[in-house]
């Protein structure tokens, strides 16, 4: 009898950890089908390849990002990135493609306090319509407040989107990288057709957004040559609320773009000439201009996706906005003499204008 | 002592042997008779012997294998389509992913009639899927409005179906009974399900939740219902059909793999109550599976748009089956209505 008991017992027992342990294997949770580390009898492979009658490369049936578009157009996916939004009318941070929901007139304020000690400063922030400063004690780095320039930069998206203005090209036209002249991977000259793949990883990184360590090159134009590799940490579980997005950028202390961590040093793998804020490698812009000084993205310096947009951005460059003869139109020559080029350009900002300069220094 | 086998008489009589041996002979030659039959009936015509015309239909053997119906042509002018339906008229509804985004309406030839709009502008509407209810009204759903709209065959606007929660809903695929019920899938973040609402508005039934466990669904992208009130609902990101009976009761399931009649990545799905046949879009096999679903279990049959010619499919997406017997697929990106004929 007391045999039989005891394996009933055990019975239960396993049975109870099997049901926890089969609950706790959500594909939905770890972002569907992009999850690292698949089992080896998986049947997920069958999802999108065919091993003998595969039609495109990479044994899919077609174009790969007509692939990611069959999903992520909101029938079998909640961010819909050519929207710039999600099924549940959230707007997409990274803007979108060919529509995007950022509050690029945004009136709201986010700086710095002064006068903090080095690792305990703050976010100063607007309130309600006529912009109440607040000013938070020092070392207030709650989530709340250093989010505080991402929240109020994404609409509600039940209305109808705006078209973008600029954007990582994808599929359609190849994207000039821009490298630097000395230190640039492609010699300042590479050109890269972006697909989804060449940033994202189908089959999941477990890191943020399955962003690649190393962006995928072209092997045949010679833009393959990425050495490094950043992979850009994630929470676990993955949440993708507005606090994972910050610290994807937040690194305290920690001067991330040279060190290999935080998204900053991802984008910069393909963006070099943003390294040379070092000050120690003399590129020049397209203008002529030295590069020793620029943003930096450190500790508590804003990363690149706090300013850009990396799918695309409906903001405007109206012009007009500033002194007579200091307008952001991009329509002023360059200092040498060049003339301007791609007057309008939005450069991916979240802000209209040069609306992104304000929301931290107030001038 | 030892074994003799001459010490035990045969128990089987001698002229029941002869029988025995008669016998087997005669199938031997009738089998060989058959495969010769077979094999010159290919020779000369180059089709397998359940299509040799007055041969399909004389007997149980030819009608183990179901005829595959006949590519007979395309209606176009459609801009990546997502869902398909047919009228009791014959009138075919598409639904648009990209340009215009609109519902357009073809009578039975494929000659465009009055297009249907879901919203004021390209950019504010976003019609997923369409179905026809027995009165012959047109039912829509649309991402950006969140909602079924409904409006009359000329393209008027006639209200939209009330969401079965008050925290509204995302609807996708759609799909009717002959009593008018409407059997619709449910998209939103975190419930995804399927719902049966009476045409009166009530909810009827209710399967399943976001998940992956048998009876769940990640992203159910389309439903459809057969004339016994068995429901089919394409399990896309699980890869899979699932069957219920008219209670939400589990029937069986096909799942995902590389076998033929596996799915990778179902889509829209239609029932042909004439020949209790399954039809279920996969969208990266570039196909749609054909399943006999006259028994309880579902036996794989044919694939459509599964070969490199005018009918091969890219990414299709909807299915439907006409009055008549025709099979329209909406055709993503060859932008068009791919029709199959029996």
């Amino acid at each position: 009898m007391k045999t039989k008991l005891v394996a009933i017992g055990a019975g239960l027992a396993l049975l109870a950890i099997g049901t926890v342990w089969s609950n706790g294997d959500s594909a939905r949770a770890d972002n569907g089908p992009h999850i690292a580390n698949q089992s080896v009898t998986t049947d997920a492979c069958a999802g999108c390849h065919r091993a003998h009658t595969a039609q495109a490369p990479d044994l899919l049936k077609a174009s790969e990002t007509t692939l990611c578009f069959t999903c992520h157009d909101g029938t079998a996916a909640t961010t819909m990135p050519d929207s710039g939004k999600t099924t549940g009318n959230a707007a997409l941070r990274a803007g979108g493609f060919n529509l995007a929901y950022i509050n690029t007139a945004d009136q709201t304020w986010s700086r710095h306090v002064s006068g903090c000690a080095a690792g305990t400063d703050s976010h100063e922030y607007g309130v309600g319509a006529s912009n109440v400063p607040v000013t938070p004690a020092c070392g207030n780095n709650d989530a709340a407040t250093k989010l505080l320039l991402d929240s109020v930069l994404a609409l509600d998206a039940t209305g109808a989107g705006q078209a973008v203005t600029s954007r990582h090209e994808v599929q359609t036209l190849t994207q000039n990288l821009g490298g630097s002249p000395t230190k640039a991977i492609y010699g300042g000259t590479g050109t890269l057709a972006l697909k989804c793949t060449t940033c994202h990883d189908p089959h999941g990184t477990g890191g943020y957004r399955i962003l690649r360590p190393t962006p995928l090159g072209d092997a045949a134009a010679g833009t393959d040559k990425f050495t490094a590799g950043v992979l850009v940490t994630d929470e676990t579980p993955k949440s993708y609320g507005t606090t994972n997005y910050f610290d994807v950028g937040y690194v305290p202390s920690t001067p991330n773009m040279t060190t290999g961590t935080g998204i900053s040093a991802w984008c910069a793998q393909c963006h070099q000439k943003y390294l040379s804020n070092t000050g120690a490698w003399g590129d020049l812009t397209k203008s002529g201009d030295g590069v020793n000084y620029m943003h930096a993205t450190t500790s508590y310096a804003p990363s690149c996706i706090k300013c850009h947009a990396a799918h695309g951005t409906d903001a405007v460059i109206s012009g007009g906005s500033g002194p007579a003869g200091l307008n952001y139109a991009g329509t002023l020559d360059y200092p040498n003499g060049d003339a301007h080029r791609d007057a309008n350009n939005t450069r991916l900002l979240k802000v209209d204008n040069r609306g992104i300069c304000q929301k931290c220094h107030k001038r | 002592m030892t074994s003799n086998a001459q010490d035990y008489p045969r128990h089987q009589p001698p002229h029941l042997g002869r029988w025995l041996k008669g016998a087997v002979a005669l199938l031997l030659l009738f089998a060989l008779a058959w495969v010769a039959f077979v094999a010159l009936q290919y020779q000369q015509t180059g089709k397998p012997i359940s299509e040799v015309a007055g041969i399909k239909n004389i007997g149980p053997l030819a009608k183990l294998v179901q005829e595959p119906p006949r590519f007979t042509g395309s209606v176009w002018e459609v801009a990546r389509p997502l869902g398909v339906a047919a009228a009791p008229d014959g009138s075919i509804y598409v639904t648009e992913s990209a340009g215009d985004r609109m519902v357009k309406s073809f009578d039975a030839n494929g000659q465009a009639k009055a297009s249907i709009v879901t919203g004021e502008s390209a950019l504010s509407r976003s019609p997923l899927y369409v179905a026809v209810s027995p009165s012959g009204k047109v039912y829509v759903s649309d991402l950006e409005r969140h909602a079924v709209l409904i409006f009359a065959p000329d393209g008027q606007a006639a209200g939209q179906v009330a969401p079965p929660s008050s925290e509204g809903w995302t609807p996708g695929a759609l799909a009717f009974d002959a009593a008018g019920n409407l059997y619709a899938t449910d998209l939103t973040p975190g419930q995804h399900r399927v719902v049966v609402i009476d045409p009166d508005g009530t909810l009827l039934l209710q399967i399943g939740q976001e998940g992956s466990a048998p009876g769940q669904f990640e992203f159910p992208n389309g439903v459809a219902v057969d004339a016994q009130g068995n429901i089919y609902v394409s399990d896309s990101g699980n890869g899979r059909v699932q069957a219920f009976d008219k209670s939400g009761h589990p029937l069986f399931m096909i799942g995902r793999g590389t076998s033929k009649g596996d799915l990778g990545m179902p889509r829209g799905i239609a029932v042909d109550n004439g020949r209790k046949l399954l039809y279920v879009v996969d969208a990266t096999a570039h196909a749609v599976n054909v399943y006999d679903i006259s028994n309880a279990a579902p036996k794989y049959s044919f694939r459509l748009g599964d070969d490199m010619g005018g009918e091969s499919l890219s990414y299709p997406n909807g299915v439907a089956v006409d009055g008549n017997g025709r099979i329209l697929v909406a055709d993503k990106e060859n932008k068009r209505i791919a029709i199959w004929t029996n």
